[in-house]
């Protein structure tokens, strides 16, 4: 049985989901950072 | 099996991350980024701003300017694809799925919108999304193919940065980023009137009523004089408001003088190197102006 990871469609999309998701984990960091700093009082 | 509707063609599929980048039409966003911090460094209480909220501020303002301009892109698509001036674009150029272009843009601004509010302030957030949806439903959806005056009053979305860095520092609007807003707004129109003079051949196949296509050159050029002479004081008024230094008014007379002086070149000259000459200007003329508002 052929795997979904190595899949035609995953293949050509592996790029845009890993930026995707790279941009999704930039976001919770900065949401906590901005959260830190206003908990700090700044 | 893949359907190829569903995940488009070979080209789109291999979409690159410049092209994504290509959506966020980063030269208009260099300027939305430079006049909205410019608002933000002369916003009283600026120095007690944590940098990194500040920092997080610009690039809220620069990810929304973005994601109205890859919305823009997604609506315009039709027409970029017969001006020459924007057939290359990743979405005419079949690199990046519309759909792609949609999400993507319209993701992009509620993040922007929602961390500009989380961050900083809600009202710098209202403002950011009003500028986000009048760019795209005044100006892209309505205004630019209904009328010739669609750089007049669609041109207010772009002079919005300075008020929102305004309003990210202080959390009001006061009498000074009103002012900014007044100065872009009255300086969008002669710049993209004189962009239209020499790519009228551009909008007129692409059936797009810029005034010089409906309206004829040489009204266009009146135009383009009469704003650029009420640009000049307003763009002095700082220094008469005690809103800036002497200093800023001397730099912001020289600027505006010959912003003037290269319109009425454009005005007595047949010769589009002229219109050239003074959309390249009226680029440097912003930043200049900007830089003195800053710095003065």
């Amino acid at each position: 049985m052929k795997s979904f990871h190595r899949s035609e469609v995953h293949r050509r999309k592996l790029k845009k989901n890993l930026a995707v998701l790279a941009i999704i984990a930039g976001l919770v960091v900065l949401i906590w950072t901005v959260t830190m700093i206003k908990v700090g009082g700044g | 099996m893949v359907s190829p509707l569903v995940y488009g063609t070979q080209s789109a599929a291999d979409s690159r991350v410049s092209d994504y980048f290509a959506l966020l039409k980063p030269r208009v966003m260099s300027l939305v980024v430079f006049t909205g911090l410019a608002g933000m460094l002369v916003a009283p209480g600026f120095h007690d701003l944590h940098p990194f909220l500040a920092v997080v501020a610009i690039f809220c303002l620069a990810v929304n300017a973005g994601a109205a301009g890859a919305i823009n892109m997604w609506y315009d698509r039709d027409i970029d694809a017969v001006m020459n001036r924007t057939k290359d674009r990743p979405l005419p150029a079949g690199r990046v799925e519309p759909e792609e272009a949609l999400a993507f843009g319209i993701l992009l601004s509620l993040a922007s919108v929602a961390i500009m509010g989380l961050a900083l302030n809600w009202m710098a957030a209202g403002i950011l999304a009003f500028a986000n949806l009048f760019y795209v439903v005044i100006y892209t959806i309505w205004l630019k193919r209904s009328t010739p005056w669609n750089i007049v009053i669609g041109g207010a979305a772009g002079a919005f940065p300075p008020m929102i860095g305004w309003a990210a520092v202080t959390a009001d609007v006061t009498l000074y980023p009103v002012i900014l807003f007044a100065i872009i707004f009255f300086w969008t129109p002669p710049h993209f009137w004189a962009l239209s003079l020499f790519a009228n051949a551009d909008y007129k196949r692409a059936g797009i009523p810029m005034l010089p296509v409906v309206k004829g050159v040489r009204r266009t050029k009146i135009e383009m004089l009469a704003y650029t002479l009420f640009l000049a004081p307003l763009s002095i008024s700082p220094a008469f408001l005690g809103m800036a230094d002497a200093l800023y008014g001397l730099v912001a007379a020289v600027l505006s003088g010959l912003f003037i002086l290269s319109c009425v070149r454009v005005f007595m000259n047949e010769d589009l190197k002229h219109a050239k000459i003074m959309f390249g200007y009226s680029v440097f003329y912003l930043f200049a102006l900007f830089l003195a508002v800053i710095f003065t």
